[in-house]
């Protein structure tokens, strides 16, 4: 359960992480949204906000309400509606991570998740890093020349009816963190960390 | 006592204002009535009432409506009387449609989910940015990896034009393509009807039986077979039987449940559920050892009497024995003793031996195909189709004496029950068959006639790029159409350019062969439509992108969506749709909010890639690659239905001039009279070709081929050599098994016979499925007046079922399979059989606003419980996973699923909200 | 005798599919409110032994009863029988709401309008009747199963209907003097009226004996 979020919002990976990776060292809510905002892809389809309520809705962040420094019991929304509370209090939200937060992170980790990867398909562990190292270059790859380089592989071949085509690698690599693409398909860290290991 | 105030008694709703305002009129002169006079401002204010004359798409009876509008309101509905299919009739949900179109649930603009799936929250967008970021997206999966990351669907609720989602993929040069009728509706006897009779489907719901509303209709005998027109169509299909029955037509209704179809037939033979093919085979022995198969049409129009290779199963040609030429097919002569090659049409001279096993010129031994299917079918006799069939062996051979009396002016519809279980094909090779066994075609009063939808299936006007023309630029390339998941195995789907939904599944699961990662869906509720939904669900949820086409909020959207794009309801559409020799018109009666026609959602979303440099959605602007058959994309609505009456005029009225205005201006017209249209069929087949033969069947061998060995070809290469409105790509890899070209029977996998492999103890009933008059598939269960008709799902129970398990009439039940579990709530009632239970398809668009909305298509769907996985074989030729005919358990429930609303008044907020006339998205975007 | 017509409906049984459409046509035309049913249609459970059993469906809506007890319990004449169409009606404006005549109805054909607070029911239509259209319930008749006009017209559909049926198909709902005009036809062939030990059962369904054991 506790990576089904990201399981369940594939698009949504890159913006969670951001966020998670900023999570540890920035508490208040307000500056978070700042310091993800300035890392913030313009392809990440929703705003640091909205992440944010989404990792807390998930339970992977814990959101607590301050007023004038004393913990409250109560959203910021509860707050404003709160007559007990002044007008002029100060008003604070502060996050923390939860285990579960540092679980899906933890969980999420490129290099993690490309090793994964590998352990789950032993059989095509050859073409994986033929993959990754053809994208290792400054230029990068072209689909064409990955599709043309899977194909001399005799296990993605088969018969018609076993045929692994080049769009399980390039999407299996992708998805872990091992490849990446900016209009062509370069290598990532985690895709270098493999080639090493 | 008291007085009511005389004045201040209003009566709710925007609908009396229009009808007010015309029987102040109509009542001028009449004394009294309990109508209330209009205020004189109203009345000043308000315009004249227009009738519009239109089509409905509530479901596939596309009868003919008048819509009254008044001061841009749809105020009223009715049947209209010139439409010559249904002749006035309107039924429930036609009539539900202003309902349906001022729901206050539509979706109304184009909206983006705000946070994570489920969370349903949502922000409106305008449509540039949502055609745009959802093309970004595409256009970088595109780049990055190729068209086969994107998969595309349709149902067949929703006013749907078919083929959209293939025709963007024709142009977007791969990906996939699925439904979760298709392989599980229609598909299977859209192909292998015609395959074998060369001439025609006999699906009534879905348009190709024409001869039961000719005037002075000659049909002496109707069987229905699985199919219930009182309940799935109503107004046209439903009207039509009626008629015919009362007039002295005799019926036959083979159908587990006693629908009014059944009720009224001369004979109710309560099948099984999943064992029709085995009554079909019966049915055979019957004809054939009672020689009661029509003599002349047999010999002469079948292949029959053809001697079959007994290696590989296929009928022999003249060549491989030296007899003859590779046209001529091999008979056995009477006369001479011989064997000898049978030229077409007929040699006069032969005298074919239809039954028996001869020596041929290489030694070997053949038997005719006739002698092949005797001995096939011999097992099933009808005391033993009686025990495998639930039935009484009189009975059933009272229902054969019924229909072989009428034959030839007889036929069997064959319904879209067989369609959903794992004898798909055989069943419509069964159909088949039987009609040629009996010389039902082309003939007055036969179901099987020649009067071809120009496009297949139920002729939609808007067509895939290259579907009639192998070699059109835009057509998908043949390696993509290829790699369609599940389509190696089962090569019937090439028929319709689909995708076996499991295989797709199974891909989105594992990864492999490759994953599709972008969904775009147009329909309403897969949740509740697809076979064991929460095995989609779990798939669904994982895929990158998912954009959701549709006109109400539905479990797709809530559950699943991204993005959400408004679609309009039929009252705002512009389409045409053939009326027997007529072609009759939808004209848009409003267009609401930013909701629009979902052609022009694929068609912004072309321009958009093309925008951005995907070069085949350039060309599919280009006029000269599109070519005018097919016409290019749109950017307007208005250039939409300019290709619209185009198409009508070019195929239909033979001139090239037409447009919109041309076709509105003169529809519904005659393209040709009702002689032409009745007499082109009778007898067809031997109108002379070029070459003063007869034109024949549209098959390979030009009879008709109920021995089908093409469907052997079908899987080895994925072509069926011969003629027809669609054909599938060629040349593909061959199948694991070759399709066998006579019917056979499989008992269904999960069984209740005890004994029977497939049966478990704790699944002892078997369930079924079937229509409603007031839903159409997943739709209108968010209309007040449908709903309050059929507020949750019956599970219709046997009275001495119902005892076994301790259930009364009313109780909320549990049922229960391998899948899973959900609830119904029970009638007791003889119109099932012990043992088997009827419930249809429900979701409770009521709890979309709960905290769970997942809850929405798991409370009351029996969806829950049907098998679409890899435990239970698939059909072979379609991959037909199993809809009606699982096994399940039931057991009597503590009360109803929390939360859903069962009264007629709870379904007062769906009551609807009548908005004004914006022009619908094509006033915002697209120009 | 006052030499009014007699406006009915006639049901063709035979042809009813039991559709709903008539409830709905009936609905739209009248703006009737949700769970409010002018033209109720039920099945009567199937009866016999199965699958031999037999079955109908029964559109149920004012019978227009030659001696009215609506008309005759209603306190203030809101119940009224029109004299030039000698149609059953209500006139709301003078309806105070008493529902006496709701249950003297015997057929329970008489609905209650919450939010305006008075009774009403099938109307025949007679806003489109008097335009020279048919009721809607007729109109939209998935079946053309149903007959409107005037018994003592013997050009109108409903007195056609009835001349063209057989004698002992002609039904009618129980008489307790009330004497309604509506008929249903139904023919041995499709099935065998049984009315008078019908039992409610749901909103939709009615049994018999014989059903539902």
């Amino acid at each position: 359960m506790t990576t089904d979020l990201i399981k369940h919002n594939p698009l949504l990976k890159k913006p969670v992480m951001t966020v998670l990776a900023l999570a540890e060292d920035v508490t208040d809510r307000a500056a978070l949204e700042t310091a993800a905002a300035a890392a913030w892809d313009p392809s990440f389809s929703q705003t640091p906000g909205a992440i944010i309520d989404v990792l807390v809705r998930g339970g992977y962040m814990a959101a607590c309400s301050f007023v004038n420094g004393e913990p409250y019991e109560g959203t910021l929304e509860d707050m404003q509606l709160d007559e007990s509370v002044p007008d002029d209090a100060v008003a604070e939200v502060r996050l923390s991570l939860t285990d579960e937060g540092r679980a899906l992170r933890t969980a999420y980790e490129p290099e993690r998740t490309v090793a994964e990867l590998l352990e789950s398909r032993p059989q095509y562990d050859e073409v994986f890093r033929s993959v990754v190292s053809s994208c290792d270059t400054e230029a990068g790859a072209t689909l064409p020349a990955l599709e043309a380089l899977i194909a001399t592989f005799p296990v993605t071949g088969g018969t018609e009816k076993t045929k692994v085509y080049p769009q399980y690698f390039i999407d299996a690599l992708e998805t872990a963190g091992a490849i990446t693409w900016d209009g062509a398909w370069r290598t990532t860290a985690a895709g270098r960390s493999l080639l090493a290991s | 006592m008291e007085t009511v105030a005389q004045t201040s008694i209003s009566r709710r709703g925007f609908v009396k204002l229009g009808m007010f305002a015309s029987a102040v009129a109509a009542m001028a002169g009449t004394a009294t009535s309990n109508l209330i006079e209009v205020e004189p401002a109203l009345a000043d204010e308000s315009g004249e009432t227009q009738k519009i004359r239109t089509i409905c798409r509530a479901c596939l009876n596309n009868c003919g409506i008048i819509a009254h509008v008044r001061d841009g309101r749809v105020v009223k509905l009715e049947g209209d009387p010139d439409d010559p299919m249904n002749k006035g009739a309107a039924c429930a949900k036609g009539l539900a449609g202003i309902q349906a179109l001022y729901n206050p649930n539509r979706i109304k603009y184009p909206m983006k989910r705000v946070g994570e799936r489920g969370s349903n929250q949502w922000e409106r967008i305008s449509w540039e940015q949502a055609i745009n970021e959802i093309a970004d997206v595409m256009w970088e999966y595109y780049q990055k990896e190729g068209p086969k990351c994107l998969v595309t669907s349709t149902g067949g609720g929703g006013n749907p034009q078919f083929f959209s989602p293939a025709r963007f993929l024709s142009v977007w040069g791969g990906g996939n393509f699925f439904e979760p009728g298709c392989a599980q509706c229609y598909l299977p006897r859209n192909h292998m009807e015609f395959c074998l009779n060369g001439t025609a489907d006999t699906s009534l719901a879905d348009g190709p039986v024409t001869e039961v509303y000719l005037p002075d209709c000659q049909t002496k005998t109707y069987v229905m077979w699985g199919v219930g027109p009182s309940t799935h169509g109503i107004g046209s299909t439903g009207r039509v039987v009626t008629e015919l029955r009362n007039n002295g037509m005799k019926t036959v209704v083979i159908d587990p449940r006693l629908t009014p179809d059944a009720a009224r037939a001369d004979v109710w033979l309560a099948i099984r559920p999943g064992t029709d093919v085995a009554l079909m085979l019966a049915w055979m022995r019957y004809i054939i050892d009672n020689d009661l198969w029509n003599k002349e049409f047999v010999t002469k129009w079948s292949n029959l009497p053809f001697l079959v290779n007994e290696e590989t199963r296929l009928t022999y040609r003249a060549d491989e024995l030296g007899l003859g030429s590779h046209d001529e097919y091999v008979i056995y002569d009477n006369k001479t003793k011989s064997v000898k090659a049978m030229p077409y049409p007929f040699d006069e001279s032969l005298d074919p031996a239809m039954f028996g096993s001869y020596e041929l010129p290489n030694g070997k031994t053949a038997r005719t195909a006739f002698q092949i299917m005797k001995e096939h079918v011999d097992e099933w006799t009808l005391e033993k189709a009686a025990e495998v069939c639930w039935l009484d062996a009189g009975e059933i051979e009272e229902a054969i004496k019924i229909y072989v009396e009428g034959c030839p002016n007889a036929g069997i519809s064959l319904g879209v029950a067989t369609d959903q279980a794992r004898n798909s094909a055989q069943a419509a090779q069964g159909d088949a068959v039987l009609d040629i066994l009996m010389g039902c075609i082309r003939v007055p009063g036969a179901i099987v006639q020649d009067r071809p939808c120009y496009v297949e299936p139920c002729n939609y006007v808007v067509q895939p790029f290259g579907l009639h023309h192998p070699d059109h630029p835009l057509k998908m390339p043949e390696a993509e159409a290829n790699a369609r998941l599940g389509y190696t195995e089962h090569k019937g789907l090439g028929h319709w350019l689909a995708s076996h939904i499991p295989t797709v599944l199974k891909a989105i699961e594992t990864g492999e062969p490759y994953r599709p990662r972008i969904w775009i869906e147009r329909s309403g509720n897969k949740l509740a439509m697809i076979g064991n939904a929460s095995r989609f669900y779990d798939a669904m949820m994982t895929t990158d992108l998912n954009v959701h086409m549709y006109m109400h909020w539905t479990t797709t959207s809530v559950c699943l969506a991204d993005y959400v794009l408004p679609t309009a309801e039929w009252l705002e559409t512009n389409y045409a749709q053939d009326r027997l020799n007529t072609y009759a018109i939808r004209r848009a009666c409003t267009q609401l909010y930013e909701a629009v026609d979902e052609c022009m959602h694929w068609s912004w979303l072309a321009a958009a890639l093309a925008e951005r440099g995907h070069q085949r959605a350039i060309d599919s602007f280009n006029p000269d690659i599109a070519g005018k058959f097919y016409g290019t994309y749109w950017k307007t609505y208005e250039e939409y239905m300019d290709y619209v009456g185009y198409f009508v005029g070019s195929f239909y009225y033979g001139t090239e001039d037409w447009d919109w205005a041309t076709f509105d201006a003169q529809a519904p017209s005659e393209y040709e009279t009702i002689e032409q249209y009745a007499n082109k069929s009778y007898d067809s087949h031997l109108e002379p070709d070029e070459n003063g033969l007869p034109v024949g069947f549209h098959t390979t061998s030009k009879r008709t081929e109920p021995y089908f060995d093409g469907n052997i070809l079908l899987g080895l290469t994925g072509a069926v050599d011969g003629s027809g409105s669609m054909d599938p790509a060629t040349d593909v890899f061959p199948a694991s098994d070759n399709y066998n070209p006579l019917p056979y029977y499989l008992e269904p996998f999960e069984s209740p016979v005890e004994g029977d492999p497939g049966y478990d103890a704790n699944y002892p009933y078997v369930l079924t499925q079937g229509r409603l008059p007031v839903f159409h598939h997943g739709t209108l269960r968010n209309t007040p007046w449908t709903r309050e008709l059929w507020p949750y799902p019956e599970a219709w129970i046997n009275p001495e079922t119902a005892r076994e398990i301790g259930i009364e009439d009313g109780d909320w039940l549990w049922l229960e399979s391998k899948r899973g579990k959900t609830q119904g709530r029970a009638r007791v009632t003889k119109s099932v059989a012990p043992k088997v239970i009827y419930q249809e398809r429900f979701w409770n668009p009521e709890l979309l606003d709960s905290d769970d909305p997942n809850r929405a298509w798991q409370a009351m769907n029996i969806n829950l419980l049907t098998q679409n996985n890899d435990e239970c074989p698939f059909n072979d030729v379609y991959g037909t996973y199993t809809l009606r005919g699982v096994c399940i358990n039931v057991t009597k429930a503590d009360g109803a699923p929390e939360g859903v609303w069962t009264e007629p008044k709870d379904f007062t907020p769906w009551l609807p909200e009548p908005s004004e006339n914006t022009g619908g998205g094509n006033a915002v975007y697209g120009a | 005798m006052p030499s009014m017509a007699r406006n009915c409906i006639v049901v063709n049984l035979d042809r009813c599919i039991g559709c709903w459409s008539c409830e709905v046509a009936c609905k739209l035309e009248n703006d009737v409110a949700l769970g409010e049913r002018w033209n109720k249609v039920v099945q009567v459970e199937p009866f016999g032994e199965f699958p031999h059993v037999s079955t109908y469906w029964l559109p149920t809506m004012c019978q227009q009863c030659e001696e009215s007890p609506c008309t005759h319990v209603c306190p203030t004449g809101a119940s009224y029988r029109d004299e030039q169409t000698g149609m059953v009606l209500v006139n709301k404006e003078k309806c105070i709401g008493c529902k006496y005549c709701m249950m003297a109805c015997p057929y329970g054909v008489r609905s209650w309008n919450e939010e305006q607070q008075v009774v009403e029911k099938c109307t025949l239509c007679n806003h489109l009747t008097a335009a020279g259209e048919k009721p809607a319930c007729v109109k939209n008749c998935c079946g053309t199963a149903r007959y409107y006009g005037d018994l003592d017209d013997p050009n109108s559909d409903a007195s056609k209907a009835l001349a063209a049926a057989d004698a002992d198909a002609v039904h009618k709902l129980p008489d307790v003097g009330n004497h309604p005009l509506t008929s249903y036809i139904l023919s041995s062939r499709f099935g065998e009226w049984r009315v008078d030990d019908l039992t409610q059962q749901t909103s939709k369904y009615v049994t018999t004996e014989g059903s539902v054991d």
